[in-house]
């Protein structure tokens, strides 16, 4: 409970950092004026703090709590630490999905990205999920069909952009880096009708995922209906990523390293590691977003990007120190 | 901890396939309750896959294997999991699991759906830990831990289940002498205290011999014998099984056999 705690802390102090830095630096006494709406703060402050930084910094931290809860469920069910919520297929397909609407703009309405977005990448699980099925699901199955299929749903995405107008290519390769320059607070709620039952339903599975993280042959032993939990906790951590990944495209690394770094501060339990990992994601979202924003102000990079950027040494790390497995 | 139904394990007729082998074959086996029974064969000979099949991993082709009289495929998985434990050939946990947590998984049949943890869950935890002198370790996660003290982890976990009868699949195997013999005492007091039923493959004969109340000797899916150490522990058994021609000593203080290999006079037939 003390790393909670401190977690909350570090959320907190995050998001007011977020708010507080950008082109026009407010003094975070002017930020908890303007979210208290007290009247001595500035309009301009207040504006800036309300209506531009604050949707953004949310959408930002609960992305990033939903792809840290989505990847410690994906890396117990796929019982690899290298897993991440794309090998489910919801990059690729939330990806391909996504392209189709950017460069096909004239015929479907951009509103409709998000659902599109979604939709993609539970189809892209299902289908990775029925080809992987052969009187029950292997984890290697699920991994190499998930690669395969992946691939092939990268291949397709690359040529629609390839083929398509270049402008509206390079809108869709903005989308595909992730980013929460876009953000609104309607995001943020579509995230929180889409994500909440997903978590719910991970949160009731906290044992079994639990459990399941022992192996197929230990868990049916222990009298747990593998396939069924697998099934389940499979499409919950889609979906979850899934809307993640449809409010502010696919963030890459959070999903593999949000759920390492809660494991090593609470250890392998759900019951804690779930919430450690949802603050850990929602921390490193915050601050990326805010390297993102910053680094090369006035210009922005995605935030995808400052992930990558972040999380790239760290999965060269953790390859270095399982060199040795 | 001892229950009205010990738990009788056996099998009628069951065939079990892998793939399109068939590497068990027309099996009529009885374990006898609270006694130690351990398999025995060479590779191949189906000890495993017949481990297997009495844990419910392995569906039988045909024919039933029944416990307590009922068909083991008639009844939920938890049900089937609180009268039957199971302990796999290397089971691995995920990194910065604490010995404490593996053994609470032992509890899972016993749990409701979602849930709840009772006073009868932490009292069988601490007896699993107290019986495999893991109290103190109890906090380490498993990779802290050297491979004697880990197996016992997986023991404890399987122990925390509370059934009357459990299953080993070579669980001396990577163990040194000193763990393997810590092990050997331990099930062999979890039998004669609480009247355990437990089947374990072993590989090594003189230690089934020194353990077992009965052993198995299987050859190409089927019992080839049957008994006692001093029935099973012979140059005859153990030629036609294994194809090695041994000499079999007795030990001056309590009588039992053990072999010393010599040579090997046939070859194998498995593969």
């Amino acid at each position: 409970m003390r790393v909670g705690f401190w977690l909350t802390v570090v959320l907190a102090a995050s998001l007011m950092a977020s708010l507080s830095v950008g082109d026009q630096s407010i003094p975070v006494m002017s930020v908890l004026g303007a979210l208290l709406g007290t009247d001595s703060t500035p309009i301009t402050d207040g504006f800036i703090v309300t209506e531009l930084r604050l949707p953004r910094a949310v959408l930002g931290a609960l992305v990033g709590a939903a792809l840290a809860v989505a990847g410690a469920a994906t890396q117990a069910l796929i019982r690899n630490p290298l897993a991440e919520p794309g090998l489910l297929g919801i990059n690729s397909g939330a990806a391909l999905a996504a392209t189709i609407v950017i460069i096909q703009v004239d015929t479907l309405p951009e509103s409709l990205l998000p659902l599109f977005a979604v939709g993609g990448a539970l189809a892209m699980s299902a289908a990775i999920y029925a080809l992987a099925w052969r009187a029950g699901t292997s984890t290697l199955r699920l991994i190499l069909i998930g690669i395969g299929l992946g691939a092939l749903a990268g291949a397709a995405a690359a040529f629609l952009s390839v083929f398509g107008p270049v402008a509206q290519a390079q809108r869709a390769m903005v989308w595909l880096a992730g980013s929460l320059h876009d953000a609104r607070w309607v995001k943020s709620l579509w995230l929180l009708a889409g994500g909440l039952p997903a978590v719910g339903v991970l949160w009731l599975m906290k044992h079994d995922l639990d459990l399941i993280s022992l192996g197929d042959t230990t868990a049916c032993a222990l009298g747990q209906r593998v396939h069924m939990v697998r099934g389940i906790a499979v499409f919950a951590a889609a979906g979850l990523a899934g809307v993640a990944v449809a409010a502010a495209g696919p963030i890459s690394f959070v999903g593999l390293v949000a759920p390492h770094i809660a494991r090593k501060l609470v250890g392998a339990g759900h019951a804690r590691l779930i919430p450690a990992a949802a603050l850990t994601g929602a921390v490193m979202v915050v601050l990326a977003d805010l390297f993102a924003r910053r680094a090369f102000a006035p210009g922005q990079l995605p935030v995808g990007l400052a992930t990558a950027l972040l999380g790239a040494p760290f999965f060269g790390y953790l390859l270095w120190k399982k060199r040795h497995d | 901890m001892i229950k009205s139904d010990t738990g009788i394990i056996e099998t009628k007729a069951v065939a079990v396939d892998y793939g399109p082998t068939r590497i068990v074959e027309d099996l009529d086996l009885q374990i006898a309750p609270g006694k130690l029974t351990v398999l025995l064969g060479p590779n191949g000979s189906g000890k495993s896959t017949i481990l297997r099949a009495l844990a419910r991993l392995q569906p039988a082709a045909s024919g039933t294997v029944l416990l307590d009289a009922q068909a083991i495929t008639r009844m939920s998985t938890k049900e089937f999991a609180r009268r039957v434990g199971l302990l796999a050939q290397g089971a691995t946990a995920p990194e910065g699991l604490r010995v404490i947590d593996l053994v609470r998984q032992g509890r899972y049949p016993h749990r409701p759906l979602f849930g709840g943890w009772g006073a009868d869950d932490d009292a069988a935890v601490a007896e699993a830990l107290a019986l495999t002198s893991l109290q103190d370790l109890q906090d380490r996660p498993l990779e802290a831990l050297s491979g004697g003290q880990r197996q016992r982890a997986w023991i404890a976990m399987t122990l925390a289940q509370a059934t009357p009868i459990l299953l080993l699949d070579e669980p001396t195997t990577y163990l040194d002498i000193a763990h393997q013999v810590d092990l050997m005492n331990l099930i062999r007091r979890l039998v004669d205290t609480r009247a355990m039923t437990v089947v374990a493959v072993l590989h090594d004969l003189n230690q089934a011999a020194r353990y077992a109340d009965e052993l198995i000797m299987l050859k190409a899916g089927k019992i080839m014998a049957k008994g006692p150490a001093c029935d099973i522990i012979t140059p005859e058994v153990i030629a036609r099984a294994f194809g090695v021609e041994v000499k079999v000593l007795h030990d001056p203080e309590d009588g039992l056999p053990f072999c010393l290999p010599q040579r090997t006079v046939t070859p194998q037939a498995d593969a």
